[in-house]
């Protein structure tokens, strides 16, 4: 069965980016563009992964991910942190914030499933 | 004679030089007494021996003032020394009722010249001891009788009393004598203060703790156009801006409990009926001369600084315009930032999926070029951004570094690592040129990294196929550069003075392979400049070129506020590229 990987990306573009990377890779996806629903998809589906966009529209991803760190059921996913928002701090901010990875956009398509793979524990993934 | 301590004083050489000369006159007057009392009466009996003995005691007084400079304990010793004669003579010459008790009177009339209250006190409790202890021993009828002298008892009176009224008169003649010079030179110092003061060119003002003015120089008129009597009082703290005073009270607190202070506030000027007007004045104030428990007055001088204020009050205006104009400027960048990633984020995946042909073959060889060339096209425009971004960072001073030790080989063979493929694809070979015992860098590891990148990517996209580029690094005095050396086409001479000039454009001689911003290299000399190091670029036509960067042992970070995390991104999507 595919793994599932819950998207948290407010932009359009980049939301259908990741999804079809992950799409052709193998992987199942949930996607949601408000950090408020984050939680309530992944109490639902229990994905494998989260991608988490850092600038959110109404809540920030970092916000999110501790809330997510914090619940029982939820606390064992990996949240990779995906933004744009590369100042500096950032890095050590998002990684404090609870995030196991983070990977600054532009992404690197190689780069990117690499991160995915390692954290899913795929070595090869599972590529259609 | 007068001791060294009083000689500069004038006021208190008078009164050693007083002191001295009335002991000194007492003294020989005794002394040429002597041979007149032995010419009339022969040899003195013992007790008149001993008066004579006693009567040569304010010599030694003298002496030890003169030795000493206390003139406090050698008037107690004065006023001691004949007390103690008076009532040693008067002893025998009838007790309470001898001829020579009016010269008890003349113990405190010394002591006035010592010119302090204390010791005419003291000297007055010591005259009134020693009668008091007369009174006493002739009460208890101890006394011997009075001696019999071969002289009626007027001539008794007029030897005995007589001098006591003399020596009183021209001790109160100099004490007289001494007012007035003392007052005479007050004045002169008062005037010549005054004149001192109106030279200086400040106002002088005299006043207490609480801020109220006791004295206030005429030059007052001139600083605020009031006259002198309307600061009187409280008039001065009344023209204190409001919000200045505290600092005001703050100031002459200081100066009346610890230091010297000074205090720069607003002072109303002219008529109160007029509309506010307010100079900056500058108080610098000290306390006069306190005597102990009693809070001591204030002199303070006040000066016009309200120029020089203002001067400071537009610089800081422009200041803190200036500094929110970076603050503006830095969130500007941050915003940039974020807003051109997000969409280039698209433009470089999309194209990179279709170049990996993700999602399947694409048939037609033109779609397979302009899927690259849009994936080409995006990478370089990333790197242009991230290249502004850092620019303008660098120029507004908001491109932090933090220097720390780290060596330098691992980072070489690491940027060497990231060129590598590029380099392959170009048909270049790339050599390192490191000595055995490395130089620890002391700088800041991602600018250096950047920098190395910055150097590479030229040094890849400028050479020709089957080049070599080195990369090495050495100790450079007590710093460490490196460099990156290629062996291709070269830069116009004319050209190398501006390399390194944000925003500058090379004019020719490249092909559009070749397009840049120029701005690879300005990041690379910014950089090297935060480092308090230098970029040097050495190039031959069609030779080709050489970039060194010195960095000093100890780089100072300049200041700023934040910078981007544009390495990491850097290091992960491929290579810097511009020239």
């Amino acid at each position: 069965m595919a793994k599932k990987i819950l998207i948290v990306e407010d932009n359009e573009l980049n939301m259908k980016l990741f999804n079809d990377l992950l799409v052709a890779n193998g992987y199942e996806t949930i996607q949601t563009r408000q950090g408020t629903e984050a939680m309530k998809l992944a109490r639902e589906h229990k994905p494998d992964l989260i991608l988490m966009d850092i600038q959110l529209p109404e809540v920030s991803g970092l916000d999110v991910t501790r809330w997510i760190k914090e619940d029982d059921e939820l606390h064992t996913i990996p949240v990779i942190a995906v933004t744009a928002f590369a100042m500096k701090g950032d890095e050590e901010r998002i990684r404090k914030g609870g995030c196991e990875a983070y990977i600054s956009k532009p992404i690197s398509v190689a780069k990117f499933i690499e991160t995915v793979k390692h954290y899913l524990g795929d070595g090869q993934g599972n590529a259609v | 004679m007068v001791h060294e301590s009083a000689r500069h004083d004038p006021i208190r050489l008078a009164f050693h030089s007083t002191f001295i000369a009335t002991r000194l006159i007492a003294g020989i007057a005794t002394v040429v007494a002597l041979p007149v009392y032995l010419a009339l009466w022969g040899a003195p009996s013992l007790l008149t021996a001993a008066c004579f003995a006693w009567l040569t005691a304010p010599l030694a007084v003298a002496f030890y003032l003169s030795r000493t400079g206390r003139l406090a304990r050698a008037h107690l010793l004065s006023a001691s020394t004949l007390s103690g004669l008076v009532v040693f003579a008067s002893i025998w010459t009838g007790g309470a009722t001898s001829a020579f008790l009016p010269w008890l009177v003349a113990v405190p009339a010394e002591a006035a010249l010592a010119g302090s209250g204390h010791i005419v006190l003291a000297a007055t409790a010591i005259a009134v001891a020693s009668l008091l202890a007369l009174i006493g021993l002739d009460a208890a009828a101890i006394l011997p009788a009075a001696m019999a002298f071969p002289v009626p008892a007027w001539s008794l009176a007029l030897f005995g009393a007589l001098p006591a009224l003399l020596y009183a008169g021209a001790l109160a003649a100099r004490g007289s004598a001494m007012t007035r010079m003392l007052a005479e030179t007050e004045r002169n110092g008062g005037d010549r203060l005054r004149a001192i003061v109106d030279a200086a060119g400040d106002v002088l003002v005299t006043l207490r703790r609480n801020g109220n003015v006791t004295y206030v120089s005429d030059a007052v008129d001139e600083l605020f156009a009031v006259s002198a009597c309307t600061l009187a009082g409280e008039g001065l703290f009344s023209r204190v801006h409001v919000a200045d005073r505290p600092e005001f009270l703050r100031a002459l607190d200081g100066a009346a409990t610890r230091d010297d202070t000074s205090a720069e506030f607003r002072v109303r000027c002219g008529p109160l009926a007029a509309a506010p007007n307010y100079i900056w004045v500058e108080m610098r104030c000290r306390a006069m001369g306190g005597s102990g428990d009693t809070a001591p007055d204030l002199v303070a001088t006040l000066r016009d600084v309200d120029a020089r204020k203002r001067d400071e009050t537009h610089q800081g205006d422009a200041r803190e315009k200036a500094e929110r104009a970076s603050i503006a400027k830095g969130r500007f960048l941050a915003n940039m930032s974020h807003e051109l990633r997000t969409p280039l984020n698209a433009i470089i995946g999309f194209s990179e999926i279709l170049t990996g042909e993700l999602y399947g073959r694409l048939e037609n060889e033109k779609h397979r070029e302009y899927a690259g060339l849009i994936h080409e096209s995006g990478n370089h425009l990333l790197e242009v951004v991230n290249d502004i971004l850092d620019m303008s960072r660098i120029e507004t001073g908001n491109f932090e570094i933090f220097p720390e030790p780290f060596d330098g080989k691992d980072l070489i063979a690491g940027c060497c690592k990231l060129v590598a493929g590029q380099a392959e694809e170009a048909g270049l070979r790339i050599e390192t040129d490191l000595p055995h015992a490395m130089p620890e860098l002391y700088a800041d590891r991602r600018a250096c990294k950047q920098m190395l990148l910055n150097l590479l990517s030229n040094a890849v996209k400028f050479s020709r196929s089957g080049g070599r580029i080195v990369v090495g690094a050495y100790r450079d005095g007590t710093g460490a550069s490196f460099y990156v050396a290629d062996e291709g086409i070269g830069i116009p001479r004319a050209d190398l003075a501006r390399l390194g000039d944000p925003f500058v454009q090379l004019k020719q001689g490249f092909d559009s392979r070749h397009a840049g911003t120029g701005l690879g290299l300005s990041v690379v000399k910014g950089l090297a400049a935060l480092h308090g190091g230098q970029m040097d670029i050495e190039s031959e036509i069609g030779a080709g070129t050489r970039v060194t960067v010195r960095l000093p042992h100890t780089s100072m970070p300049a200041p700023g506020v934040e910078r981007l995390a544009s390495g990491e991104g850097v290091a992960a999507s491929g290579f810097r590229m511009s020239a």
